[in-house]
């Protein structure tokens, strides 16, 4: 019986996984094309994405919703930028900022809050425009609740780096709130 | 800014910036909504599909060696309980029960009589033929010590031979053919014993033993005041004068 339950487990799993991969195929490689030009790059980011994204694919994981679809996206974009970075060789961030990172203050006024939670595409859609890193790790973070350590896996990114992008995009964020125009 | 207002700060922005995430989702499936046409044109090469069928193979490999793995060790603990209780049950049957406990140390003691055949047994013997004017008699090569050859006595065929200590006597009777022997056995205990290949009776009652069996035609009765072993040993014990 238990074997039997086993196996059904493992069905349901495998189906979770490969329907998500038959609806989202086209789009992830869209996605990994746009940013990466280059098909089969795209196709190796869309491969590591789900090697990732079946490490979070369980029974209670609802496949068409949108939040799983975003997720995906999430983790191949960010794969692909990570990609197309070492392509063009910039310099990684450097992990002496981090002190100065932690040390900004990125505390909004409450009164700001109440003003803009009634734009908030508007706001997501500006900070995503200023860097896609800062809106995604925001997501990732406070929508889908996941830990730093998850988060740096499903990017492929470190700890140290989950921190400062988390700290750089709340100070972006507070910029637009706060009427800035645009933040680097 | 006090502790309080810091912490209430600090889940409001946390509960915006849920707020924002969730208005990040919709923008991004809005973007591919509008991409929708181009998304539908994209080709996806072979090598993908193949690569998720053989990643899917591998996962459920590893899977299932997983919850093998897992299986095998709650079993072999549950086995090792398992034999642990029953090595437990069987020690205290076997030391409480008398019936298992008899055959539990009869299986070592045979085994041991089994090894000393093959081994030289010791000589026993303590007593030479007694002097009786009789052809053919059997006598006891081995007596308790101090005991030796007192007197004898022939009542038909039977003929009755009597070892004497100080204080004691065992009385030895042999008979050919159908012997009679009118034991007083009124609240004895009866039990029957091994003597050498075959085995006896062994009555006990107040002080006295006895023990009967025989051989071939020949029946034999040791009675005295000696030892179960002693008794049995004599038996064991028993030769021809020719």
């Amino acid at each position: 019986m238990l074997l039997f339950l086993n196996v059904i487990e493992d069905k349901v799993l495998q189906s979770r996984l490969e329907e998500a991969y038959h609806l989202y195929k086209k789009d992830l490689l869209y996605v990994a094309n746009n940013i990466l030009n280059d098909y089969h790059e795209s196709e190796d980011v869309v491969q590591s994405a789900f090697i990732k994204f079946a490490d979070y694919v369980d029974d209670e994981l609802d496949v068409k919703c949108h939040k799983t679809k975003a997720l995906i996206v999430i983790i191949v974009r960010s794969r692909s930028i990570n990609i197309y970075n070492q392509r063009k060789k910039r310099p990684t961030a450097n992990i002496d900022d981090l002190e100065e990172v932690f040390q900004d203050d990125v505390t909004i006024s409450p009164e700001v809050n109440v003003l803009r939670l009634d734009r908030t595409h508007e706001m997501a859609k500006n900070l995503s425009e200023i860097n896609p890193s800062y809106a995604d790790i925001l997501t990732l973070k406070y929508t889908y609740e996941y830990s730093n350590t998850e988060i740096a896996g499903m990017l492929s990114i470190s700890e140290a780096n989950v921190r400062k992008r988390l700290s750089r995009a709340k100070k972006a964020l507070k910029k637009i709130i706060e009427g800035g125009e645009t933040y680097e | 800014m006090s502790e309080h207002n810091k912490s209430s700060e600090d889940s409001m922005m946390e509960a915006y910036y849920k707020m924002i995430g969730e208005a990040h989702i919709d923008n991004i499936i809005e973007e591919l909504e509008k991409d929708k046409n181009d998304i539908d044109k994209m080709t996806v090469p072979k090598s993908l599909d193949n690569w998720l069928d053989s990643f899917e193979r591998r996962r459920k490999k590893i899977s299932n060696r997983k919850k093998w793995l897992k299986r095998t060790r709650k079993l072999s603990s549950r086995a090792a309980v398992f034999l642990v209780i029953l090595i437990a049950c069987m020690t205290v049957v076997t030391m409480s029960v008398d019936a298992f406990r008899i055959r539990f140390f009869n299986f070592f003691i045979n085994e041991k009589e089994n090894y000393t055949e093959i081994e030289k047994r010791e000589d026993v013997s303590n007593q030479g033929v007694p002097d009786i004017e009789v052809e053919n008699f059997f006598y006891l090569s081995y007596v308790p010590t101090g005991y030796s050859f007192k007197s004898y006595t022939t009542l038909g065929d039977s003929i009755v031979i009597q070892y004497s200590s100080d204080e004691e006597t065992i009385i030895f009777n042999q008979s050919k053919g159908d012997a009679n022997y009118q034991l007083d056995t009124e609240g004895a205990e009866i039990r029957v014993v091994p003597i050498g290949e075959g085995s006896g009776q062994l009555i006990l009652k107040d002080d006295r033993i006895m023990l009967f069996w025989s051989i071939n035609e020949e029946s034999f009765l040791i009675q005295g005041e000696a030892s179960e072993q002693e008794i049995i040993k004599m038996a064991e014990n028993l030769k021809k004068n020719k």
